[in-house]
């Protein structure tokens, strides 16, 4: 009976939240669909004849292009043909997945999560569930999990809309995605939307801003996943027998598969544990819990320099000094700003 | 059934602001809860009610620790004016949504009642003016059924019929003795009428709970003229001056002994005159410090 109060209250509450992302996620997949088709039939029709081909070929090596050089006019005309190349036996096709995963896939999750968990607490909602015959947990989990299954069954939607446009306006012997291919996609979708949607109501619970979840959320969760971008390429480059110790194909995918989730699981009951911890009176500040300022500090020490890297001058010292201080510049104003909210908030 | 608060603690941003809350409520009484600006009243609601984790003590109703989370939670109703998430709601929208939150939420309870102030439920909460946003807080309360409301300044900026209006609303619901209002408000003259019991906040305590009734049976209030400008020492020892006006003193005496009465009598007073007790001179008495220069 309660559990289906708390569930009415959270739909009646992000229902026009999940209605806009549910038209969206449609629109995007229908304008992608028509994209992706009239890119397709665009490139039937001009199609090279084995004069042009042969033309082209000579063209290309003229000016050093080796791209033409070992194929035939043959694999040229199937390449042509097919919708994607065939990987009919991979679970990760590449192809695949960069026709129909694109960047506001991972955008979508992200922002709704965001905007689910920072509203309830920008427009004081928290403030009355709090209160309320509920416990925090039940609520946190019945939001998160209404959320969730709502992304999952849009998204999937949307992806079901593109596939069957695809096998409806291609040729089915060319359309070259197999069922395994499918199910890849589905894994993916799966693992992007619980970890990306995870970080999105992690992010909008703990801080009590808009302002804080955009600019401190979203900044700097995009400087720490470019750190970590830097990071594996500086170790490709330099480290590369250990990196060559990395499973590679499917096996790469299932084990980023496996590690989104249990990230996300892992995101999911440690931003519940804190969810249960917030005291409002902390509201004014950047954080709700202002214990974890310290874990953002660290967080900060850590990703900005290694992002910015040797921007001053060329100097690692150098950039690597100024940007340390600069970030103890911000940690010392944020502290000051809170101190001076806290003595606003005693009444 | 009643409510207990025992010790309850709050510190923030470093300060103590909450060291040793301890009151019990019982059903069917208006207690006022009254202290000086920035003393805490707010944070006793918002920390009895969760939305401030207390640092120490215990809320307890009719045994059920409502410290931890507990479905007996809906037993208490508090509106808290900074922290309102439906004023872009529509009444009835607000109805809706309150009862789910509050399993005896009455919906037609609450429809009716605004239609008692002219409302309907089309309406939306942000557009009506301040008295009526009042109205309709404190008939959610109403309609909640919940059998403590906490009400925070329920009278702020309120022009006096629509006080009158929420003042009979609050009479009319604790008559039957199921209901309990916890009212902080800075309108003594309101609260006055209204309650039967008030707790006095201090130094992070509650200070004093006074009952009313109790009190006006053993503090009295005199208007007191002496034939020099000296003040006998009897006033000193046991009263509080509210204010000296030449040689008219006004005085309380918290404690009105036969001794006392007689100490004042062997002054020989030329004028001793008895003043209607309000709550506004024990909120003086209460907090003013003891030899404060008054006048």
């Amino acid at each position: 009976m309660g559990d289906h109060q708390l569930l009415k209250l959270v739909r009646m509450r992000h229902k026009a939240l999940v209605r806009v992302m549910f038209v969206f996620v449609v629109l995007l997949a229908l304008l992608n669909t028509g994209e992706s088709l009239n890119t397709y039939h665009e490139q039937q029709k001009n199609t090279m004849t084995f004069t042009q081909f042969i033309e082209e070929k000579k063209r290309a090596a003229k000016y050093h292009d080796t791209s033409l050089v070992n194929e035939s006019y043959a694999t040229y005309l199937k390449e042509q043909r097919y919708f994607v190349m065939p990987q009919r036996d991979k679970l990760y096709s590449s192809l695949v997945v960069g026709q129909i995963i694109t960047i506001i896939h991972y955008a979508i999750p992200l922002l709704l999560g965001l905007a689910m968990a920072g509203m309830d607490q920008a427009s004081s909602f928290n403030v009355a569930m709090f209160k309320s015959r509920f416990k925090r947990r039940q609520f946190f989990a019945a939001r998160y999990w209404y959320g969730l299954t709502c992304l999952l069954g849009t998204t999937t939607l949307g992806i079901g809309i593109l596939l069957l446009g695809i096998f409806a306006g291609v040729p089915t012997e060319y359309v070259g995605i197999s069922g395994l291919n499918i199910l890849g996609l589905l894994m993916m979708n799966l693992a992007i939307d619980s970890f990306l949607f995870t970080v999105g109501i992690g992010v909008g619970s703990i801080f009590s801003t808009l302002f804080g979840m955009f600019v401190f959320g979203l900044f700097g969760g995009w400087l720490g996943a470019s750190a970590i971008q830097r990071f594996m390429v500086y170790n490709a480059v330099n480290h590369r027998s250990y990196w060559s110790l990395l499973p590679r194909g499917d096996q790469l995918f299932l084990l980023l598969f496996i590690l989104a989730l249990t990230i996300s699981v892992a995101g999911y009951w440690l931003t519940r544990w804190l969810f249960d911890r917030i005291s409002l009176e902390n509201e004014g500040d950047i954080l709700l819990l202002p214990k974890l300022r310290w874990v953002i500090f660290v967080y900060a020490l850590i990703v900005v320099p290694f992002n910015f890297g040797d921007w001053l001058f060329q100097n690692e010292l150098l950039s690597y000094s100024v940007s340390i201080i600069g970030v103890l510049a911000l940690g010392l104003w944020w502290l000051h700003r809170e101190r001076a909210q806290e003595q606003l908030m005693v009444r | 059934m009643s409510l207990i608060v025992t010790k309850l603690q709050k510190r923030i941003a470093n300060q103590e602001v909450l060291r040793d809350i301890t009151f019990s409520l019982d059903r069917g009484q208006v207690v006022g809860l009254v202290g000086p600006n920035g003393i805490g009243k707010t944070t006793i609601f918002r920390t009895v009610t969760r939305q401030y984790i207390a640092d120490g003590g215990t809320v307890t109703l009719d045994r059920h620790d409502l410290t931890n989370e507990s479905p007996q939670q809906a037993a208490i109703f508090y509106l808290d004016q900074q922290h309102l998430f439906f004023r872009k709601y529509a009444l009835a929208k607000i109805a809706t949504t309150y009862a789910l939150l509050y399993p005896s939420f009455d919906q037609a309870a609450f429809l009716h009642l605004i239609k008692k102030f002219g409302l309907t439920g089309g309406q939306r909460f942000q557009g009506l003016s301040k008295g009526y946003q009042a109205l309709v807080m404190v008939a959610m309360a109403l309609a909640s059924q919940s059998p403590y409301v906490f009400l925070d300044e329920p009278f702020d900026g309120l022009d006096v019929l629509i006080r009158e209006r929420i003042v009979n609303l609050v009479v009319d619901a604790v008559a039957d003795g199921q209901r309990t209002f916890l009212i902080a408000s800075h309108n003594l003259a309101e609260l006055d009428g209204l309650s039967d019991r008030v707790l006095f906040v201090k130094d992070g305590r509650i200070s004093r709970d006074l009952t009313l009734e109790n009190v006006r049976q053993q503090a009295v209030k005199l208007q007191l003229v002496f034939r020099t400008k000296e003040i006998p020492a009897v006033i000193k020892q046991h009263g509080r001056i509210l204010n000296i006006r030449g040689r008219v003193i006004e005085v309380v005496f918290p404690d009105f002994t036969p001794d006392v009465q007689a100490a004042l009598q062997a002054e020989q007073p030329v004028l001793n005159e008895s003043l209607p007790l309000s709550l506004s001179d024990l909120f003086k008495v209460e907090f003013r410090k003891k030899h404060a220069e008054v006048g």
